[in-house]
């Protein structure tokens, strides 16, 4: 019997951490997702007013940003000074580094369209191509936020609840 | 009869109203109904044999 009730409480911790685990991945991706346009700011900072090159401007945000974003912009200024790589390729190979975050095919597409942009233009258009990402995040974030906040709640009561239903249906 | 089946029945209707309400609420209708649908499955397959017994005892008490 007490090995029964070891077990049912083991289920319904683990049921509770899959749900709470479940809950705090939309919330690292709006995180994440929020750091990515704060690292685009300083991007169109360094190209607006200190006009610092593309590599020099990647590997100053790379020193800046969180983990993820560094090894992100690191790579990039490495692609663009060792490889000679173009900016568009540089950014292309770059996001492999999202692959085993929680951004979405919807997220990479946005942050990968802006690679395509800053490889082929100007500054000016650089920048409006910058903002235009920076506006397409926003997007997503505010959408972000909505469906964090209902199903965030979902996914803990579902978690513990679904664990219950298991040890009364194996009971 | 085991006795320990009733609540067993009980706990698992108690527990898929509140994920039905759960659901719902988060505005998953369709996994709100098989959610219920499930629950039904399972509680049926508990009681098949039950409900087999009976018929088999009316059977034999009315000799039918």
């Amino acid at each position: 019997m007490l090995i029964r009730i070891l077990g049912g409480v083991m289920i319904c911790a683990a049921c509770g951490l899959l749900g709470l685990y479940m809950s705090h991945r939309g919330v690292a991706r709006a995180r994440l997702l929020a750091e990515f346009k704060q690292s685009l700011t300083m991007l169109k900072s360094e190209i607006e007013y200190a006009a610092y090159p593309m590599p020099q401007a990647f590997s100053d945000i790379a020193n800046a940003t969180s983990e993820n974003l560094a090894a992100f912009y690191d790579e990039l200024s490495h692609k663009l000074i060792e490889k000679e790589m173009s900016l568009a390729d540089a950014w292309e190979i770059g996001l492999a580094k999202f692959q085993n975050t929680q951004l979405t095919a919807e997220d990479m597409r946005t942050i990968g369209n802006l690679g395509r942009s800053l490889g082929n233009i100007d500054a000016i258009a650089q920048i409006q191509a910058i903002d235009l990402t920076i506006k397409s995040i926003d997007e997503i974030l505010a959408r972000l936020a909505m469906k964090n906040a209902k199903d965030g709640k979902m996914y803990k009561q579902l978690g513990l609840l679904g664990g219950a239903l298991i040890v009364v249906v194996l009971i | 009869m085991d006795i320990t089946v009733v609540f067993q029945i009980a706990a698992v209707g108690i527990l898929v109203a509140v994920l039905n309400q759960v659901l719902k609420g988060a505005g998953r209708d369709d996994q709100a109904t098989i959610t219920t649908l499930a629950g039904l499955i399972v509680v049926l397959f508990w009681i098949i044999g039950y409900i087999s017994d009976f018929f088999s005892a009316v059977q034999s008490l009315f000799q039918l």
